[in-house]
């Protein structure tokens, strides 16, 4: 064959780049037409769909509460502070995103509180019925009622109460009325129409966005909208406004900003790197591009299959795209420095034949290792899975079929390349068996001294960019003023329908009345301010009927305290009458009081409906686990220790997935190899420098999350993969051990230089990824060229040698 | 809407100040309506005993209570009740501020309809401004006895919802010397006022403003 051969338009090059171009600009049309990134923290924390409270963190990360920002306005007054927010609702409003502004309440509130509660007030007497009523209907609670009534009438509120005492002298509207205020905490008060709160006092706005708050393509223009209208309102306002805002919007938004700018420069320091390094040992820009062809068809390739398997890529999953340069890059680099050293006369096709096969079987075992993530319970790290597996699988086929057509025949090795290759090679030769059983019993003693020491850390918010503290400060400053309960620490009540939802609304609401009676909490919020169960509220109604003579019982009770007791006849009429509809959730949903009512009520993917009841000032956890012990259907949500939990879980069952997978890569070298020495040289260095570095960050005191193991398995891939090469080519006969051991050596370095980089990632989830990446992988090639260095060099066994 | 008229109702007891301001200085002629108002306009504040009582129809006998209202330019009106139990009301700009037998709660006058022109009238009675009063209510200023100066301002509320449940507001006095204050409502039932121990010229140190004023402590 001419050494001209690729420049030459052979039909069959035609055709392949035609097929890889075809493939690379379908993939590319459908990244452009649905790129959707996420940096959604639920993707990595929650699957688990037939988990209860995986359903309902969910829905949480959705929920209005979770899509609401709380904006401060601050003047100099407070009064400049409620003009210039009544100013800025309407341009807020006008912006697509804004779902809903409210700057006050609604102003129909008070007339629906008397049409919902009044007419059933009968229904809400008390929580318990049973116990309560008999005494607060004997003839002496009827005297107290009585006499409560008169001091009703004689205290301020006298003459709203004045309007139905004749039907309610229970004063049954009024206390459900107060169930309803106390429900209410915080500084957030109403004034002028407009919600005012916080220290100093500022109006406060109530923004809804239509999408999550981790959807950042929908937030971020929202939130220049915020930051460029409000710099106009200040500017009219003398710039004397200051703005306060709460919301995880902003944290996302900013958190895709950091990932991008990461992302942008690791890229671009590990390319100048890269290409540095090439130029070095190749002097050819030829053998950058050959080996960027594989990875950028891969990357772009598992993007467009990640969009389509999962509607969106995470952003983790993008900068983790990143690290596949590590392993995308060494098959056409190992394609090419084999075909840069070839013997003379030796063609390109040659060269592919001879390494297709560990090629393939390095791919395969790659894949191996990422089929346990492929098959997570997580859809992040099942995203992130799929994306490696396509990555990989895409960069071998471009590197067997593509790559060699367009090989230049001109290629030749450069001084350096062969300086390298001999004394790799006689390093090898010389080298003793001695050297890699002092090298790995040090790396046997190393992990004796840090396995035990191994400390994992499962708290998956530590895997995102630390919160800015400004930012962390405000937000919990605005909560606070608007008693905006966090959904961190909740009870979850779930049942199939609301009546069964809200009958264990009832009990939680019972238990935690108790609870907070001795001191195990300071206060809690629920929906059953707002209504009971139908069953509740009919328990009341029977509970009245079973007392006899009530009308007339407290007619005598009221004339005794100077009332006309012919004045009440309206109460008697509603003792008669048959009880009106019990009000339920619906009914809520669809008035005034959706806002207050819809934090605390969820529909689940199932159907299922959980009613939330949040916690606040929780003084002993576990008095108030035992206080909810028993109850069917009901669960005390940490989402902190959820998380952690879950983490926990899948890390182990991820040890388990990796030590499996390794096992099958063992098999998989052993079906091919049949030999101990070879499956060991191709396996071994891997696995002792995954573990060895896991030993290393434990010895140096690092906690160790998921994303360390991730990177463990990293090593373990390439790790194998470069035992793979050097035993194959051992294999072979050896004349190519020389082009293997440069090749891995270079594969290490690029590896190196992309996960080295990510160790300096602003993300302490790519950081993490990196270190242990980079500690593995220097282990593994020191490890893999000792190894391969007590092979004899014959061909024959260990132990076999002459 | 109901809650927030009954309360207006309540909190109209604060025109008591209107008539305490007369009873300080009997005037040597009779007033007219334009006279008072500019006497209120030049008012800096006020404290007051007042006694009360209310006729209802649900009671035989009427519900007494006393104790003292204080008023501070320009806005702020205090009612303490001292017996037959403690309660008592503060308003402090737009907020209503309420403690009573069954706690504190607070009021925002903008989210009551029924409440807001009720308050709004009251305070342009203090400040002395007649035509705000006028947007809300038909005055009618009599004085059936010129030798005695005794006078009689009668207020009808103009517009719904104040005017479903108040018939009107009457306030009696002679020469500058108020002696009732009484809310006739549609129902019938009558809520009148009497003031004695009146200091029209009360002014209020910061301490005492943070102390009787304050919509958190009413």
């Amino acid at each position: 064959m001419s050494p001209r051969r690729n420049l030459v338009a052979s039909p069959r090059r035609i055709l392949v780049v035609a097929a890889f171009t075809a493939l690379a600009v379908a993939s590319a049309a459908y990244v452009a037409g649905h790129f959707r990134l996420s940096v959604d923290v639920a993707h990595f924390l929650v699957d688990a769909r037939e988990k209860d409270l995986g359903q309902v963190a969910v829905a949480l990360t959705g929920s209005a509460q979770a899509r609401t920002i709380l904006l401060g306005v601050e003047g100099p007054d407070l009064e400049t502070s409620l003009r210039a927010a009544r100013a800025w609702t309407a341009t807020l409003a006008a912006h697509p995103e804004v779902a809903e502004v409210h700057a006050g309440p609604d102003p129909e509130i008070e007339s629906a509180l008397y049409d919902l509660y009044f007419p059933r007030r009968l229904g809400f007497l008390s929580p318990s019925p049973e116990r309560e009523l008999p005494e607060r209907l004997s003839d002496a609670g009827l005297r107290d009622a009585a006499g409560r009534l008169r001091e009703a009438l004689a205290a301020p509120e006298g003459a709203w109460i004045k309007r139905f005492a004749s039907a309610d002298p229970l004063l049954a509207y009024p206390a459900q009325l107060r169930r309803l205020e106390a429900a209410r905490t915080g500084s957030l008060r109403v004034q002028g129409g407009q919600f005012v709160g916080g220290d100093p006092a500022r109006a406060i706005l109530l923004l809804t966005t239509a999408h999550s708050p981790f959807d950042s393509a929908a937030q971020a223009p929202l939130l220049e909208h915020v930051a460029t209208s409000f710099a106009e309102l200040n500017r009219e306002f003398g710039g004397s406004l200051r703005l306060t805002q709460s919301g995880a919007h902003r944290f996302a938004v900013e958190s895709e900003r950091r990932a991008k700018a990461d992302a942008a420069w690791l890229s671009g320091i590990s390319l100048v790197l890269l290409i540095a390094c090439f130029w070095i040992v190749y002097r050819s820009l030829a053998v950058l591009v050959l080996s960027l062809i594989p990875l950028a068809l891969g990357l772009l390739c598992a993007t467009a299959a990640t969009l389509w398997g999962f509607g969106e890529l995470h952003a983790l999953t993008l900068a983790f795209g990143g690290t596949l340069i590590g392993i995308c890059t060494d098959y056409p680099l190992h394609l090419l420095t084999h075909f840069t050293l070839r013997d003379p006369g030796t063609d390109a096709r040659t060269v592919v034949r001879r390494l297709r096969t560990p090629l393939a079987l390095a791919s395969a075992t790659t894949a191996l290792g990422f089929l346990a993530l492929a098959s997570a319970d997580l859809p992040g790290i099942r995203e992130v899975g799929v994306f490696a597996i396509v990555g990989v699988g895409v960069a071998l086929v471009s590197t067997l079929w593509l790559v060699p057509e367009l090989m230049p025949g001109s290629l030749r090795p450069t001084r350096t390349l062969l300086r390298l290759a001999a004394r790799l090679h006689d390093g090898i030769r010389s080298g003793r068996r001695k050297v890699a059983f002092v090298v790995a019993a040090a790396a046997v003693v190393v992990c004796a001294l840090g396995l035990p020491r191994l400390r994992w850390e499962d708290d998956v918010f530590r895997l995102n960019v630390p919160l800015r503290a400004d930012w962390v400060r405000e937000d919990g400053e605005l909560r606070k003023a608007v008693a905006q309960a966090g959904m961190d620490r909740l009870v979850v009540a779930l049942a199939a329908d609301d009546e069964a939802a809200l009958r264990l609304d009832d009990q939680v609401a019972e238990r935690l009345r108790a609870a907070q009676a001795a001191g195990a909490l300071e206060g809690f919020g629920s929906l059953h301010a707002f209504t009971w169960s139908s069953e509740l509220q009919a328990r009341n109604r029977r509970a009245l009927a079973a007392e006899p003579r009530v009308a007339e019982r407290l007619a005598e009770a009221l004339a005794a305290e100077g009332f006309r007791p012919e004045a009440f006849g309206a109460f008697a009429q509603a003792l008669a009458a048959p009880p009106p509809a019990p009000l339920t959730p619906a009914d809520l949903l669809h008035s005034p009081l959706r806002a207050a009512v819809a934090p605390f009520r969820f529909e689940l993917a199932d159907g299922r409906i959980a009613l939330l009841t949040t916690l606040r000032g929780v003084q002993d956890p576990d008095a108030l686990a035992g206080a909810l012990a028993g109850l069917d259907g009901v669960h005390l949500y940490d989402a902190k220790r959820f998380a952690s939990d879950l983490y926990a879980r899948y890390r182990t069952r991820s040890l388990w997935v990796v030590a499996a997978g390794a096992l099958a890569v063992v098999a998989m070298l052993a079906v091919r190899y049949r030999r101990l020495d070879e499956v060991a040289v191709a396996a071994a260095p891997a696995v002792l420098g995954a573990v060895t570095t896991l030993a290393l960050l434990a010895l140096a005191g690092t906690g160790l999350s998921l994303l360390h193991l991730l990177g463990v398995l990293l090593v373990l891939c390439l790790g194998v993969d470069y035992g793979i090469f050097l035993v194959e080519s051992r294999r072979a006969g050896g004349h190519d051990d020389a082009a293997s051991l440069v090749s891995v050596a270079i594969d290490c370095l690029t590896t190196l230089l992309s996960f080295g980089l990510l160790a300096a990632s602003s993300f302490p989830a790519l950081s993490a990824l990196g270190t242990s990446t980079s500690v593995g992988i220097c282990l593994s090639l020191l490890l893999v060229l000792c190894f391969r260095a007590a092979l004899p060099a014959d061909g024959s066994r260990w132990g076999e040698e002459g | 809407m109901h809650r927030a008229v009954a309360r207006a109702l309540h909190a109209f007891g604060a025109l008591a100040c209107f008539a305490s301001v007369a009873a300080a200085e009997p005037a040597a002629v009779p007033p007219d309506l334009q006279s008072l108002a500019r006497r209120f306009a030049e008012m800096p504040g006020l404290s007051a005993r007042f006694e009360e009582e209310k006729h209802l129809s649900l009671l035989r006998a009427p519900l007494k209570s006393e104790g003292t209202l204080y008023y501070a330019r320009p806005d702020l009106i205090a009612r303490k009740t001292e017996r037959p139990a403690a309660s008592s009301w503060v308003l402090q700009g737009e907020t209503l501020a309420i403690r009573g037998p069954d706690g504190e709660r607070s009021l925002d006058l903008a989210s009551a309809p029924g409440l807001q022109p009720f308050i709004e009238a009251l305070r342009a009675l203090l400040r002395g401004d007649l035509s705000a009063l006028e947007r809300g209510f038909e005055i009618a200023f009599d004085s059936p006895d010129a030798a005695s100066g005794r006078w009689r301002i009668r207020l009808t509320p103009r517009e719904a919802p104040l005017r479903d449940a108040v018939a009107a507001i009457e306030v009696e006095g002679a020469g500058e010397i108020l002696s009732t204050f009484r809310v006739r409502e549609v129902g019938g039932d009558e809520t009148v006022d009497r003031f004695t121990q009146v200091d029209p010229l009360r002014s209020f140190s910061e301490a005492e403003r943070t102390r009787i004023f304050d919509v958190a402590t009413p």
